[in-house]
This record gives structure tokens, sequence and C-alpha cells, in this order.
């Protein structure tokens, strides 16, 4: 794998995993996904989604680590005075969070579908103004046969059996 | 002649900080007249930049302002004013990090990229000539509307590494060391486009399926607080207990002492303009495992492990090989130390003063 001479290094050859291990590699890789940044295009709903659900939890855990002693002791005494109410308001907003983000996702889904529905439709529509240019077009043919090429009129045969129509137009 | 260089932040420990104080020393010892404005300076380099707003030379005189561009800063504007002026403007591009990786975590921070982006293009038209870290910014600048941009990478002293580390620390990560397993180190602003978060997955992974004992090291002060508290969250949702530790404010010898006990550095960065750590991690004999992004692969130079995929499976396995002692783990090292005395300071510092003085003379 070390590759001194510049070379990208080979696919990877995972060693003997057991199970644990495998699902432990992918809870790893859920982890770091989350924490990615993603490129999202403006239209792109599902990412819009997801960037509310990755900013949608609240910590209440606020960091006390200060360079100086004294005031980390003061943020600590602080936080404990404070953390019931922090809670409080975080439990709320942490479950506002997750109804907006569902909302969103059921929203994604709608619209997917929607699509998917007036796609279809666009295609049917297309097959019937099609279809329907045809028709429009058969008129126009028939008016321009020349007048002797049209077809006589059919009179009614006194005897049906004895003057087929097909005789009549010759 | 006076060639005056402007950047927004003059900050200690950072890699355009220390590129402009040692591109000030490149050009006086060339005989140019040299000084730093600001807009920001962080007190323990308060004498080494005044605020840009002092500075009152005309444009009667004959001089260069070269400008760092890394973010927003209302130094642009200024800047465009002097160039209208008729003052030569030429800038140093060390890249702006696109706003995508900001967005969920720090919104201003995204907004404040936004404004950096568009200040770059707005002085596209009044910088006739640019440096670029790597091929990857002279790109990006020229993509933007700029006319030329002529690769110097960023001044690096890589002697300054080699000074003993803090011994206390030291001390105390061996000790740690005799009981632990392999030792990872990334090096980096907390920061979403560095993507530490692929890190700890992948020493997540590496520590279940190939050293259970191995340890992980993030060093860098947090650009995204909500992303560093995330970061921490991770630790704990993947039962990684104290085998992590994220650290900040370390001073240079202390970090020293942390690249002394690394077996591996890991970098799973999607967006580098250079990439200084890498660079320091060749220069320490630590092979290199890095996602191929951006400017890395070109920093890197064939000289580390470069993959094209961050499945956290792909990348424990690669670190594995990586730190095996043997052949290819001793290839990495010798490649890696030669690979990185090619950014020596006397090369750098040999390039940046024939780019300044190829664009006086033309």
């Amino acid at each position: 794998m070390p590759n001194s001479n510049g070379g990208r290094a080979p696919a990877v050859n995972a060693p003997d995993l057991s199970p644990e291990a495998f699902l432990y590699i992918e809870k790893v890789r859920q982890t770091t996904k989350r924490l990615s940044a993603r490129e999202r295009a403006p239209d792109d709903l599902s990412g819009a989604v997801q960037a509310v659900r990755d900013v949608a939890t609240f910590d209440v855990e606020v960091p006390v680590a200060s360079r100086r002693r004294e005031l980390e002791l003061v943020k600590t005494g602080v936080k404990r005075l404070s953390v019931w109410y922090m809670r409080y308001l975080a439990e709320q907003l942490n479950a506002f969070g997750k109804s907006v983000s569902d909302l969103g996702d059921s929203l994604a889904k709608r619209t997917d579908e929607l699509a998917s529905v007036s796609d279809g439709l666009a295609v049917r529509l297309g097959a019937v103004e099609e279809r329907l240019k045809r028709l429009e077009h058969v008129p126009a043919v028939l008016k321009a046969v020349p007048a002797r090429t049209k077809p006589a009129p059919v009179r009614a045969a006194r005897n049906p059996s004895k003057t087929s129509p097909r005789k009549a137009e010759q | 002649m006076r060639i005056d260089q402007y950047l927004p932040t003059l900050a200690p420990h950072d890699a355009i900080g220390n590129h402009t104080l040692q591109t000030r020393r490149v050009l006086r010892e060339a005989g140019y007249k040299s000084d730093i404005w600001a807009e920001h300076v962080h007190p323990p380099l308060g004498r080494e930049a005044k605020p840009y707003l002092d500075d009152h030379h005309g444009p009667g005189e004959e001089r260069v302002l070269l400008y760092h561009s890394s973010t927003n800063s209302s130094m642009a504007r200024w800047l465009q004013q002097r160039a209208q002026g008729g003052e030569a403007l030429i800038s140093h591009y060390h890249n702006i990090t696109p706003a995508l990786y900001f967005a969920r975590w720090e919104p201003a921070i995204a907004s404040a990229i936004e404004d950096a982006r568009r200040e770059l293009s707005m002085l596209a038209p009044h910088i006739p000539f640019s440096f670029a870290d790597s091929g990857y910014n002279a790109a990006e600048l020229v993509e933007c509307g700029y006319h030329e941009a002529v690769v110097c990478p960023l001044l690096v002293d890589l002697e300054e590494y080699h000074r003993p580390p803090d011994q206390a620390t030291l001390d105390r990560l061996r000790r740690r060391r005799e009981h632990s397993g392999t030792q990872w180190l990334f090096v980096g602003r907390v920061a979403p486009n560095k993507c530490q978060h692929d890190v700890i997955g992948a020493f997540a992974v590496y520590r279940r399926v190939f050293d259970p004992g191995a340890r992980l090291t993030l060093v860098g002060g947090a650009t995204s607080p909500h992303y560093l508290r995330a970061l921490e969250r991770m630790v704990v949702e993947l039962e990684l207990g104290d085998s992590v530790e994220i650290l900040s404010g370390l001073g240079g010898a202390e970090l020293l002492a942390h690249w002394a006990v690394t077996d591996v550095f890991v970098c799973l960065s999607e967006h580098e303009g250079f990439c200084v750590p890498v660079l320091e991690a060749m220069e320490l004999g630590v092979p290199v495992v890095a996602y191929a992004a951006t400017a890395v692969p070109e920093t890197l130079g064939g000289a580390g492990v470069l993959l094209d995929d961050k499945d956290p499976l792909a990348v424990a396995e690669a670190v594995d090989s990586a730190v095996r002692p043997g052949p290819a783990r001793d290839r990495l090292v010798s490649a890696g130390r030669d690979r990185a005395a090619i950014f020596s300071l006397a090369n750098t510092s040999k390039q940046l003063l024939a780019g300044i003085e190829g664009y006086l003379a033309s």
C-alpha cells in the first residue's frame, strides 16, 4: 500500500472481519457521512430536508472548557444551574426540528410522486396530441384529392343484391 | 525601491503570518525597503506590523504593494483605491476555502468567505502579477480573471522543526506511549474543510480492526466551535474514550514533542491551498497518508500514500501498511525528506526573489 512514487493506493482488501466489526464500520460510515459537506442544487428538495435534519438537533451539553480555570468554574456553575431549563427547551426544539424534517420528507416524497405522475401524463398527452394531429391531417388529405378521383356518390340501389357499392363506383 | 506587504491578520504560529515575515527578510536582504501593514496584529507580533490605515506613503514614491489574499478584509477596497490612484499592486494568493464547508456550521464565516471571493474578483483588473502557493491556487486565480500567476510555495523555515522539543511534554508522551499503540496525528485548524471527522472515523475503524491501543491527536485551534463540538460528540458516539485528544494553543516546542512520538500523519482534508503540515511531516520523517484533494497531491509530490477514497476502512488499511516497519515505510520516510528539501527556505526564497525581480524587470 505505501507508495513513494506518487501512485495511488490500490483498492482495499478488507481483512477478515466479524459481523460486529462490519456493523461498527457501517456505523462509522454513517457518522462521517452525516458530518460531511454536501453540495446541493438549488432545486434539490431532499438535500434541503437533509440540511434541516443536520441542524435540527439542539445540544444542551454546553462546552465549559476554558484556558482560565476560574472561567471554567463559572461556566460549569452556570451550566449546572441552568441545565434543567435548557433541557426543557431543547426537548421541545428537538421535537419541533424532527417534525419539520419529517414534514419535509413527506413533502419531498409527495413531490417526487407528483413529478412521476406528471411525467407519465406528459407522455400520454404527447401521444394524444400526435394522434390529434394525424386526425386533423385526414380531411386535408381528402381535400387534396382531385375531383375526378373522388368517389362517386353512391346511389341507393333498388336491388342491393344486384348492384353492390363497388360496382356503382366503377 | 520599496516593497510593502499587506495582510488582513498577522498572527503567531500561522503559516501566512510566518510567510509574510520571511518575505520581508528576503526583500530586505535583497536591498529593498519593506514593511508589513495589517488590519489586525496579534499582540506577540505587535512590533512586526503597523495598522494599514497609518500608511501615508504617496503614489509618487517608487513602491510596490504586495497583498496577501486569503480572507475578506476592508483592506481590499483600500488597496483597490491605491491601485486606481496609480500605485503598483501585486498579490500572493493563499486560497480561500469554499463557503460550502461553513454554511452549515458557521453561517457568518460562510458569508465572510463569499465576501472574500467577491474581493478577489474585484481586485483582478488592478493586479498585473501574482504569486500563488501552488499550481492549484494559480489555476484558481487565472480562472478568477487574473492575468498571470507564478507559483511560489509558502516560505517555511524547516530548520525550526529541528529545535529541541518541550522535554516535559515529550517525557509525558513517551510514558503514555509505552502503554499504547500506533500514534496518529493531524495538525490543522478545526474547520469543516479539514474533515477531522473523517480522520476520527478512519481512526475508529483502525482501532477496531488493526490496533485497539492506537491513539489519535488532533492539533489546531477551532475556526468553527460548532464543528469542534460535533467532533467531540462523535468521539463519544463511536466509543473512542480518551484515545482521541483535540488540542489547541500548543507552543512550537510542545508540538514538536507530539511530532516526535507520531507514527503517521493522516490528512483527509478536502480543501488546501498548500498544506504546510504535510511538509512538516515529510521534514520530520513521519509517513503521510493523505486524501488526494486540491493542492495536497502537489505538495506531497508522490512522497506519501495518496488516497482517492476516504472510506474509513480504506484509510485504516492504508495507515496499517504505512506504519508497519519495513522497506515500504523506509521508502516513504526517505522520499518525504527528499521532497521536503525541495521546499527548503533557501530554495523558496530564491523562487520568491526571482518572481519579484521578473515582475520589476517587466
